[in-house]
């Protein structure tokens, strides 16, 4: 028999040998499938906290006035913005004293009195202006309320000087009423326009990951740890080949490398099969299911067969090549991002990982599960 | 005499062991480092990054306006997108403006949703709305001249709005608002030490010493080294076996954490996580009686110990 045909009868032995393997391999790839998406689920929710910073208390007084309805208009328009609304809670008192005790009381951090005629000051230009008690004018939280503050009275007074400028040019260079009136109407438009920030602005959620979002990377690295663990499972199968039977396959012209090439055909397939529970749960979770996948894993379900056969080769027992084994899958992981986001990284680290596989089996095995 | 003996022999056993020296190596070598890391300084201000790919000079501008405004903010250019992103994700920046190209020609021509400013935020930057508000008020000031050109749409008289303009924006005719905050917040500078997980990698370290003094009791069964021996000699040793394992670590870990935090609460819980490791192990070794089912086991069991710990240090 030549080389070929003994390879052919080692790999078909090697096929009856770890079929035996598989209901525990399918068993411990549920276990512990489970358990690291749990954990990727909870790191994934849990990663970006909640900011500690709460809403500053700002309470108002308004005086009776015939503007009133208008200026309580705008006060509720300011209460609408998502600026104000996330940095400080607006109310309306009922009289200046009350105003001053809650002041005192700590209850509240701004006190603004609003004056009569204020909105009718506004629009003729005689600006009456407000009174702000502020009760502690040093901490930071009277910093950014004061300065949300700010902001909105530079856009008034920004479109105030733009339209009064236009009355003026347009006045003193005679041109016609209905001219003067038009332009002062497209100006206020446009400046109005200009101040809703949120037609020139989108906001964009910063936590995802690669090219999909946090969880889904946590799920893809899940995937990743479970597979290259499965190792536990799978050791005594590549390291099956006692001193007699290696020495036994020599004779036969059978050396390392053709069993290390058995070994790795065997593998794959199994590590395939492992992948097919968590491809089918993810798929139920997401509620769709990526077809390709099936075909585009191959290349990180490879990765990984080699990986854990190069550690089965160079280690003696079984105990030695599943420490050494975990130990790889955790540095991949960490390196790859698996653990931590890559942006959490020192830069050092975030260099390496280009040159290692951690990366790129969590980008496969992403790709693989969503088609991200 | 019988005890001390078995104690003895067992200690030297496990600490020939190559594994066992290099994980107690590591913990001295974790301390070591951390006591030796310089302390670093940083100072605790509200970072904003801003990239921009606009090429007209309104970002730098609009940046220069808000430094002269004394914002609580701090404005930065970063180099590029991904450096912009990586700063808003890792914590470093609050929140990020990119700025496309083009972007300031529209909005003074008022292309809505053209070509939006994209503010990228984590679920941590509570203050990016506020944020928005500092930077939409101070770019809007930089380019309402613009604007009102733009749309009046009668070049002859340019010279004579931009005059006005300037006389409304320094004049009392329009609505004013002094801040009512004292000059420049001055954030405090945080000096910190780089922290290193030795308490959890020493707790780690314990479980697995306890898992390992298991294995070798196993292995040492399955070599029928103890056939003549009874029950309570057997437990005996199993307890020796684990107990030995443990036990250096756990000096080592205490000796470590001393140095680190000085006399905390953690001493004692390093103390009553040797304990339950060593219950643990006991009771493991009453499910799990062959080695080579331990040796694959302890991946697994020391895989959900990092999971658990990872995970209870980040809720």
């Amino acid at each position: 028999m030549n080389r070929f045909s003994q390879f052919i009868r080692l790999l078909r032995a090697d096929f009856k040998r770890v079929t035996k393997y598989i209901p525990s391999m399918l068993i411990s790839v549920s276990i512990l499938f489970v358990v690291c998406a749990c954990a990727g689920y909870v790191i994934s929710k849990n990663l970006y906290k909640e900011n500690s910073f709460s809403a500053v208390n700002v309470a108002y007084y308004m005086a009776e006035s015939e503007d009133a309805d208008m200026t309580l208009l705008s006060v509720e328009m300011l209460q609408e913005v998502d600026s104000v609304k996330n940095t400080a809670s607006i109310f309306r008192v009922d009289s200046i004293e009350e105003g001053y005790n809650m002041l005192e009381n700590g209850d509240i951090l701004f006190f603004i009195v609003i004056p009569e005629q204020f909105f009718n000051g506004i629009v003729d230009g005689t600006n009456t202006p407000l009174d702000i008690i502020v009760r502690d004018t040093s901490s930071v939280s009277s910093y950014i309320t004061n300065e949300v503050f700010l902001s909105y009275a530079a856009y008034l007074s920004i479109a105030q000087s733009c339209i009064y400028s236009v009355l003026d040019v347009t006045r003193a260079n005679d041109f016609p009423a209905d001219e003067i009136h038009d332009l002062d109407i497209r100006v206020n438009l446009t400046f109005i326009d200009r101040m809703n920030k949120d037609s020139y602005m989108d906001i964009v959620d910063a936590t995802d990951e690669g090219k999909g979002t946090l969880l889904q990377h946590y799920l893809a690295s899940a995937l990743m740890l479970v597979l290259l663990l499965l190792s536990v499972v799978l050791m005594p199968f590549i390291q099956g080949h006692s001193g007699g039977i290696t020495k036994l396959l020599k004779l036969r012209k059978i050396n390392n490398i053709h069993i290390f090439l058995s070994n790795l055909i065997c593998t794959i397939p199994a590590f395939y099969l492992a992948f097919i529970p968590c491809y089918i749960g993810i798929s139920i979770y997401n509620k769709s299911l990526f077809a390709p996948g099936l075909l585009t894993v191959l290349p990180s379900i490879c990765t990984i067969a080699i990986i854990v056969n190069l550690v089965g080769l160079i280690s003696r027992h079984i105990f030695t090549g599943n420490m050494i084994l975990f130990c790889i899958t955790l540095i991949l992981a960490y390196i790859g991002g698996g653990l931590l986001p890559h942006a959490f990284l020192p830069s050092a680290i975030q260099a390496i990982s280009r040159v290692l596989p951690g990366e790129y089996l969590i980008a496969g095995f992403a790709h693989a599960l969503f088609g991200i | 005499m019988q005890l001390l003996n078995r104690f003895t022999v067992f200690t030297k056993r496990i600490l020939a062991h190559k594994l066992y020296i290099i994980m107690l190596a590591s913990i001295v070598l974790l301390t070591v480092i951390y006591k030796f890391l310089p302390e670093k300084s940083q100072s605790t201000d509200i970072k904003v990054a801003v990239f921009s790919e606009d090429p007209s000079d309104y970002t730098d501008l609009t940046i220069a306006e808000i430094v002269r405004s004394n914002s609580i903010y701090t404005f930065y250019l970063a180099k590029d997108e991904a450096t912009l992103l990586r700063d808003v994700k890792s914590g470093f920046a609050e929140c990020g403006f990119v700025i496309p190209n083009g972007f300031f020609t529209d909005y003074i021509k008022g292309h809505v949703d053209a070509n939006p400013i994209q503010l990228y935020k984590t679920p941590s930057s509570s203050l990016s709305t506020a944020i928005a508000e500092t930077w939409f008020a101070n770019m809007y000031q930089i380019v309402a001249e613009d604007i009102l050109l733009e749309t009046v749409n009668l070049p002859e008289f340019n010279t004579d709005f931009i005059e006005r303009y300037h006389y409304y924006t320094e004049s009392d005719e329009t609505f004013q608002m002094k801040n009512v905050t004292e000059d420049v917040f001055s954030f405090e500078t945080m000096v910190y030490r780089i922290t290193l997980p030795v308490y959890e990698i020493t707790l780690l370290l314990l479980l697995f010493s306890g898992l390992l003094g298991l294995l070798l009791f196993e292995q040492d069964v399955e070599k029928r080294m103890y056939l003549s021996l009874g029950h309570y000699d057997l437990f005996q040793i199993k307890a020796m076996s684990v107990a030995t394992a443990i036990l250096p670590v756990l000096a080592t870990g205490l000796v470590s954490t001393l140095t680190i935090n000085g006399l905390t609460g953690q001493l004692l819980n390093l103390l009553f996580a040797g304990l339950l490791v060593f219950l643990f192990t006991f009771v493991l070794s009453l499910f799990i009686r062959k080695s080579t089912l331990l040796a694959k086991v302890l991946p697994l069991i020391l895989l959900i110990s990092i999971l658990g710990v990872f995970v209870k240090s980040i809720m």
